[in-house]
């Protein structure tokens, strides 16, 4: 089990270091020079050489490497170029706002998308499978800015149930938040939906045709004892690998969702930092979007070996 | 195909050529009598002969204001009304097909090659190249791909062939790793063990002996992909970091129109968003179907 830990953070640490290079390399160097594109086209040249000395961009590029990289792990995130502030101050809050819509989300999405993946195995190839799998994958490709306009016009505009906008005014209750954040929250539910319910059918499919259940059939169990203990308790194994893959997902669709809805989580930040060509905010939050994907999936394989035996012993070996 | 191949066999019987073609035939036959696969051909085919035949075939001219009738809804003159310029919708989202069926399947060609060029190098020789890209790719994969878009679109400036280089550069990785996943499964095969003791060069073994025992894969992982890459250029236009603002395009008309919902104006966003949904659900039918054949 040590070893099997070991080997995971090793392997998420070398990730890791090539995500900040790339992150660097995407945010720092292919933009070119930065205190020209600070200071404009028509700026002296010696007033630009004089900002790259100041900022460190003169350097040669390890050791810009090295200084951003060093600055992360003393807290210092850099100042963001288009607020005047320093990036943590604004990201601390953004994180809460998305962790908070995620949340919602999730709680939704994931027994839905477990019934619906375990109904649909049950009934393989009949008419309800085919709803299910087709009709979920089906949303699930459509890109969230679709979906949500979709949403907006049919709840917001027609129906007139939900607000357009996602932020609930100052102060108020939870349930008011909730009701505001339900078309967004909505939005990351259609989307995910069908990922997270074909890979549960898969899984029931799986251990639906396996010996074991074989077995518990012909010794006489009843059905309902045959599912709940020897299919499901197998088959929603990947089901937890897969969710935690999503997250990364997940904040991708933030990017667009939280835009569509102006509600100021990471994702409205990070395209705001696009926009503004606000790299300093930009590469920090590129890179805590990957941090947390890789936190998500490195929790969600221990989750995965512990709740597995097989793969625990596998690699211990 | 690799299922006429038995490791068990002493011998490695080579496919006939007939054999191939034979089983070929059949996928065909399978795929043209999936419900999923003709559903998903009339979607796309409809906006594959707008983006075709765009200009020719719409009612109006796409680009010719009317500041008389702006924001008008739908009726008999203009069947999906008007857009805040007085433009014609529909014509609109004809013509708008072709921007992104151009630069979708461009990039999905360029990862596909790249991608498997690199997955047919990296299975076969594996060693320190192979750990070190399959690194690489959980990092890109880490970060989700319309970030990585967004963060090269603003690096090198929005155009046509940044989004094709962009795209196709994200896809690369990910189809490599599906590329090599199905090289070293044929590699531990008696044909390529055949071919290296005739002492074959690599590249003839990876290329004349392995890619062909691996298309179905790449065919799978290249339809998957174009969905992708069409949600991609989709979001990223609707963004506003798209290819071209002259040029008619469904994500950028909908965010452009998108902040005149509150006063009731739902044709001008409502109809390209159909036109995306649409396209995007009928490749990944196609998509679907493919994988169910190949991988029966």
């Amino acid at each position: 089990m040590a070893r099997f830990l070991l080997t995971r953070l090793g392997l998420a640490a070398i990730t890791l270091f090539l995500l900040s290079v790339i992150v660097f390399f995407g945010s720092q160097v292919l933009p070119g020079n930065v205190a020209r594109r600070k200071l404009g086209p028509f700026a002296d040249q010696a007033a630009v050489d004089q900002l790259n000395h100041q900022l460190g961009t003169d350097k040669p590029l390890y050791e810009q490497y090295w200084n951003w990289i060093s600055g992360l792990f003393h807290g210092d995130l850099g100042t963001s170029l288009s607020y005047n502030l320093p990036v943590n101050q604004l990201i601390g809050p953004a994180l809460v706002h998305s962790l908070k819509l995620a949340a919602f989300a999730f709680v939704m999405v994931v027994p839905l998308a477990i019934l619906g993946g375990v109904v649909a195995a049950l009934k393989r190839d009949k008419l309800t499978d085919r709803v299910i799998t087709i009709g979920g994958l089906s949303l699930t490709v459509v890109p969230e800015f679709v979906t949500g306009i979709i949403l907006i016009l049919v709840f917001g505009l027609w129906l007139d149930l939900f607000p357009v906008s996602a932020n609930a005014p100052d102060g108020s209750s939870i349930l008011t938040q909730l009701h505001y954040l339900f078309l967004p929250a909505l939005t990351l539910v259609i989307v995910l939906f069908g990922y997270i319910a074909r890979i549960t059918r898969a899984g029931t499919i799986e251990s639906l045709d396996a010996d074991y259940t074989r077995t518990a059939v012909l010794k006489g169990l009843p059905r309902r004892t045959v599912i709940r203990r020897h299919v499901l308790r197998n088959s929603l194994l990947p089901t937890i690998a897969v969710i935690a893959t999503q997250t990364g997902y997940l904040i991708g669709g933030l990017v667009v969702i939280e835009t569509l809805f102006n509600y100021p989580g990471m994702g409205r930040l990070i395209f705001t930092a696009a926009q503004k060509k606000d790299f300093p905010l930009l590469e920090t939050g590129v890179l805590i979007v990957g941090i947390v994907f890789l936190v998500a999936t490195l929790l969600a394989d221990l989750a995965y070996s512990l709740l597995n035996p097989r793969i625990r012993y596998a690699t211990a070996e | 195909m690799t299922t006429l191949e038995d490791p068990a066999a002493p011998i490695a019987i080579p496919i006939r050529p007939d054999e191939t073609k034979v089983e070929r035939h059949e996928r065909f036959r399978l795929l043209l009598r999936s419900p999923t696969f003709l559903i998903g051909c009339v979607l796309a085919g409809i906006w594959v002969l707008c983006a075709v035949f765009g200009y020719l075939i719409a009612p109006k001219d796409p680009e010719a204001p009317d500041v008389l009738n702006k924001l008008v809804g739908p009726s008999a003159d203009h069947i999906f009304g008007t857009d805040r310029l007085g433009r014609d919708v529909l014509s609109r989202v004809i013509v708008g097909a072709r921007s992104i069926l151009v630069i979708a399947p461009l990039a999905t060609i360029l990862g596909t090659i790249c991608g498997t060029a690199i997955g047919l190098v990296t299975g076969y020789y594996r060693g320190f190249v192979d750990e070190a890209t399959m690194r690489l790719v959980d990092a890109i994969l880490a970060i989700p791909l319309i970030i990585t878009a967004l963060l090269a679109v603003v690096a090198l400036g929005p155009s046509r062939v940044t989004l094709i280089l962009v795209i196709g550069f994200v896809f690369t990785p990910i189809i490599a790793k599906t590329v090599r996943a199905a090289v070293l499964g044929e590699a531990q095969l008696e044909y390529v063990q055949a071919a290296r003791l005739r002492n074959e060069h690599g590249f003839y073994v990876m290329f004349a002996e392995i890619l062909p025992n691996v298309t179905g894969p790449i065919i799978v992982e290249f339809t998957v992909r174009l969905g992708y890459a069409i949600f991609t250029v989709a979001t990223l236009s609707f963004l506003g970091f798209g290819a071209d603002p002259s040029i008619p395009d469904w994500g950028q008309d909908i965010s452009q129109h998108y902040q005149f919902i509150n006063g009731g104006v739902w044709w001008a966003v409502l109809f390209p968003s159909l036109a995306i949904a649409t396209l995007i659900i009928g490749i990944n039918l196609i998509a679907d179907a493919i994988s169910q054949v190949f991988e029966r």
